[in-house]
């Protein structure tokens, strides 16, 4: 890849997907015959086949949210490695809210292997989260701050600001109920958009602090190193570097909002001129772009996957 | 009621790729009559508030919410006759209120 300027380059990797994207879906023909390395890993060293996981069918909606994660988690690596392979270069990792686990992989934080055990343990004990005490999450497009605060208490219920996305761009999470009527409130006070996501975790908010034991214990044995370059993660660009600070951040995350706009702010102000968006999907840049018009933003997508 | 000129369609046409910074994408690319969201150009709801900031400040009409929006950005054309039928008026409040 070119790069047009001599500015610093962050490398960004997205949150859950929105969708299962062709590559890995129905047309693909199974997820390990897929003719990358890391899907073959993902079967040989992690025990983990891509192939059956993605196609059961009966479970389909109930393990859609897992499957959006370990795909997104995987794209996200596949986009990376590519990207590396072609001599590309980076200053800076950043992520966004999920991506942090792909993020520690790409910086060495973690191993591939790990990353996807961790991705895919967390993303189980979100599931069992969502199915004893049903949640969601909204997102709300054309609304500033102070109406999504006004929002959250007006919904006289458990709700929450869990991703602020830019100025005008937000994700709520809360109870089902909470969800149903921010959504309703949103469009009713002029919202371009509100809707649901495909989330059923109350993600990024207080809701969560019921998990973070059960979360902490499940991270404890996982090997983790010192990042070869600063991480720096979705809250407000605090860069992460110590292990411990990592582990503790990979519990505290889930219940705390994303401030992608003060890690993009962030990031600017330490002269990043060309934000890369690593896997399939286009969602951080069309954000970046809202957040500096003038700075380049685009996606390296999942390219020669077949 | 004033009609929609081909200039105009062009110029909206222009607004979305400048807007969008769709950079691969050529005015003659865009269909006037196609629809701009999920198939077609497949834009989404964070393209639509671009398009609404870009309206607002090239040609003083505001889209009030979401309602009027999928009405509006159903294509080019419907667009085009939004700036033609709105410029210059005051718009209904975001709440409903007439």
């Amino acid at each position: 890849m070119a790069h047009r300027n001599a500015g610093r380059v962050a490398l960004c990797f997205p949150g859950q997907l929105s969708k299962l994207p062709d590559e890995i879906g129905e047309r693909s023909g199974g997820g390990y015959q897929l003719p990358h390395l890391f899907f073959e890993r993902t079967w040989e060293k992690a025990g983990f086949d891509c192939s059956s996981f993605f196609f059961q069918h009966e479970e389909e909606d109930r393990y859609l949210n897992l499957k959006l994660q370990v795909a997104s988690y995987l794209l996200s690596m596949v986009s990376f490695d590519q990207y590396q392979r072609k001599g590309g270069r980076w200053d800076f990792i950043t992520e966004h809210s999920m991506g942090i686990y792909a993020a520690l992989a790409a910086a060495g934080a973690v191993s591939f292997e790990d990353g996807l055990a961790i991705t895919k343990g967390i993303g189980l004990i979100l599931e069992k989260v969502g199915e004893e005490n049903p949640g969601g999450m909204a997102a709300v497009i054309g609304l500033e701050s102070e109406e999504m605060k006004r929002i959250c208490s007006d919904a006289a219920g458990d709700l929450s600001v869990a991703n602020v996305n830019g100025s005008r761009q937000f994700v709520l999470s809360g109870d089902a109920t909470s969800i149903d009527r921010s959504i309703e409130l949103s469009l009713k006070r002029g919202a371009i958009s509100a809707q649901r996501l495909t989330f059923n975790t109350p993600l990024h908010s207080p809701l969560m602090e019921s998990i973070t034991g059960e979360v902490r214990t499940f991270i404890t044995d996982f090997a983790i190193q010192s990042p070869h370059i600063p991480v720096v993660s979705h809250w407000s660009g605090k860069p992460l570097s110590d292990p411990d600070e990592i582990k503790e951040f990979l519990v505290e995350e889930l219940c705390r909002p994303v401030d992608w706009e003060g890690c993009v702010q962030y990031l600017l102000s330490q002269g990043v001129t060309c934000f890369i968006e690593m896997g399939p999907q286009n969602t951080l840049t069309k954000l970046i772009r809202w957040i500096d018009r003038d700075v380049q933003a685009l996606l390296y997508g999942v390219r020669n996957l077949r | 009621m004033s009609r929609v000129t081909e200039e105009l369609m062009m110029d909206v046409k222009k607004l979305i790729i400048e807007r969008l910074k769709l950079e691969e994408i050529a005015v003659a690319d865009i269909d006037t009559d196609a629809p701009l969201f999920g198939e077609g150009l497949g834009l989404d709801s964070i393209d639509a508030l671009e398009l609404v900031i870009g309206l607002e400040k090239e040609y003083g009409v505001s889209i009030p919410d979401a309602e009027v929006g999928r009405e509006v950005f159903q294509s080019v054309r419907t667009i085009a006759q939004y700036i033609v039928d709105n410029q210059g008026k005051e718009v209904a409040a975001a709440d409903g209120s007439p």
